[in-house]
């Protein structure tokens, strides 16, 4: 028996990898009832698919690949690398040509050497380098940066579901007192330091916590305002492995990826159905396994500017919820917020009490 | 004739590069293409495309994905023209393929082989006739049908045992995060 949730749906994309692998030849019918599987399968299907045929190549690998076939298929290679440098060679020297212009020994020997300054670079590997110069510019970024609000998005990692979604949180919440989520939540963030985020219970009351920059507060239905100059005052409650990790503003949390991660930057692409833009995407992986915090983080930036378009933290737990999530903060737009936003005064009636808590 | 030797020099660094993403490209091609005679005309035709194109590579990409993108181009190519080589996850799950390589890419090892190191001891941790099956099929190169006459066992249930045993490979390397959740 597998692991998986969902075995039903396994068997079939199992099936469909293992005809694929185990067909022999002259076997079409083996064949058309593959293909007839596949056009069944929904896209996680097919990747459990491709995930079986990928173990099919690893185990290929390590039987099949000695030392001598590996080192055959290199010469193989690399013979027929020289062969085509030699016919290049002999085409340029029979096809008729035009009038040569001089090209003096330095100018040749300046165009290989630059092929070898290039390959020399290439296998010193500039990626990780960019990665870093990517990350800078984000936190830079972030100092001057206009205003910005992001949503929050919890998903279940192996469904995909919202959170917010699920009858099973408002079922498991129903009972308890009200809680604010993550989910569904958003985040409004001006430079450095100033942010509000506004997260709603199950059954829609708000919760608002905020900060100037220098006086944090928390706004709570039926409750005073509470205020405080205390810069640990009011925390949000992160989820494990996120509290040392996450802040509000993304600078330190930027800084620590850079420091305890291992970044790859993969090149820039869409972020999903924003086809029309693309954005550097980065990909980061945990260097230090002592340290708690999500294994993978995937970062798209701009760029130019290296504004923060969106950030996943894969693999996390909230409270009460064994199952792994991905939380994700998605820019959702740039419109200017009113200038005193982040002031507690902007989000709340002139005649809610206001507690100003003492520092301690 | 320094010049041949500059250029000779450029080949010989560029065979280190070959060496050391060819186990990855190979795995990415297996896992796309059945055909083992076809997967070795790939990986030549690859590594040829990528020498010569070589000028065109942006160097601030990683290498790994540049050469699948390649590979992935020619895989689609060979489906189109050979009708009777089936591709059946499409050219989505080349894609798809090619983010778990670069995953397993990132695994602490020197070699391809080290970052792969765990599937050998989810081997050694599959049930008798689990492993019996695995042994015959990749390390005895036999056929599931040949499989059947040597253990006397149905075909279908030869072919059961493959699928069984792989999956538990598969739920092996996972749990020991070689391989990603799919989670889309």
């Amino acid at each position: 028996m597998t692991t998986e949730p969902n075995e039903s749906e396994n068997n079939l994309a199992d099936r469909l990898g293992n005809q694929w692998l185990d067909a022999e030849p002259g076997d079409y019918e083996f064949g058309e009832s593959a293909i007839g599987v596949s056009e069944s399968l929904d896209s996680k299907q097919l990747c459990r698919a491709a995930d079986v045929q990928l173990v099919h190549a690893m185990l290929m690998g390590i039987a099949e690949d000695s030392k001598d076939a590996r080192q055959c298929r290199i010469n193989k290679l690399m013979q027929s690398i020289r062969a085509d440098g030699k016919k290049q060679a002999s085409e340029k020297a029979t096809s008729p040509q035009k009038p040569r212009r001089y090209v003096g020994p330095a100018i040749r020997w300046g165009t290989a050497a630059m092929i070898i300054v290039s390959l020399t670079i290439l296998l010193t590997s500039l990626p990780s380098n960019k990665a870093m110069a990517t990350i800078d510019q984000m936190i830079a970024a972030i100092e001057n940066a206009g205003d910005r609000t992001y949503s929050i998005i919890v998903r279940d990692q192996k469904t995909g579901r919202r959170e917010r979604q699920s009858g099973r949180f408002v079922v498991e919440r129903r009972n308890r007192q009200e809680r604010a989520v993550l989910d569904g939540a958003t985040l409004y963030l001006r430079g450095r330091g100033k942010y509000v985020l506004y997260r709603y219970t199950p059954s829609g009351k708000t919760v608002i916590n905020g900060s100037d920059g220098q006086t944090n507060w928390l706004i709570r239905p039926e409750h005073p305002v509470l205020v405080s100059n205390d810069p640990q005052a009011f925390r949000i409650p992160m989820p494990e492995g996120l509290a040392n990790l996450l802040t509000l503003d993304f600078s330190d949390t930027l800084q620590q990826i850079r420091e305890r991660y291992k970044i790859k930057y993969i090149g820039t692409v869409p972020v999903e159905q924003d086809q029309e833009a693309s954005w550097t995407y980065l990909h980061a992986t945990q260097q230090n396994r002592g340290f708690k915090g999500p294994r993978i983080i995937r970062i798209w930036a701009h760029p130019d500017t290296g504004l923060l378009r969106r950030i996943e933290f894969a693999d996390i737990h909230l409270q009460d919820n064994p199952e792994p999530k991905k939380l994700i903060f998605d820019l959702r737009d740039q419109k200017q917020l009113p200038q005193n936003w982040f002031t507690h005064t902007a989000h709340h009636s002139e005649d809610t009490e206001v507690d100003f808590l003492p520092e301690e | 004739m320094q010049l041949r030797n500059t250029q000779n020099e450029a080949q010989a660094i560029f065979e280190i590069l070959v060496r050391e993403n060819e186990a990855m490209l190979m795995t990415y091609l297996r896992a796309a293409v059945r055909n083992q005679v076809v997967v070795e005309d790939l990986f030549q035709e690859t590594m040829l495309v990528a020498w010569r194109k070589l000028n065109e590579y942006d160097r601030s990409c990683p290498f790994g994905p540049w050469i699948r993108g390649i590979a992935a181009k020619l895989i689609m190519a060979h489906f189109r023209k050979a009708k009777s080589d089936i591709m059946i996850t499409g050219c989505d799950t080349l894609e798809y393929l090619s983010q778990q390589i670069e995953h397993i890419h990132e695994r602490s090892g020197d070699t391809w082989e080290q970052k792969i190191d765990a599937l050998k001891h989810c081997i050694d941790a599959l049930p008798d006739h689990y492993q019996h099956v695995i042994q015959l099929r990749y390390f005895k190169h036999q056929s599931a049908s040949k499989i059947s006459e040597m253990t006397k066992v149905s075909l279908e249930t030869v072919r059961k045992r493959l699928q069984r045993a792989r999956a538990r490979l598969l739920d092996c390397l996972r749990r020991k995060k070689v391989v990603m959740e799919v989670n889309t």
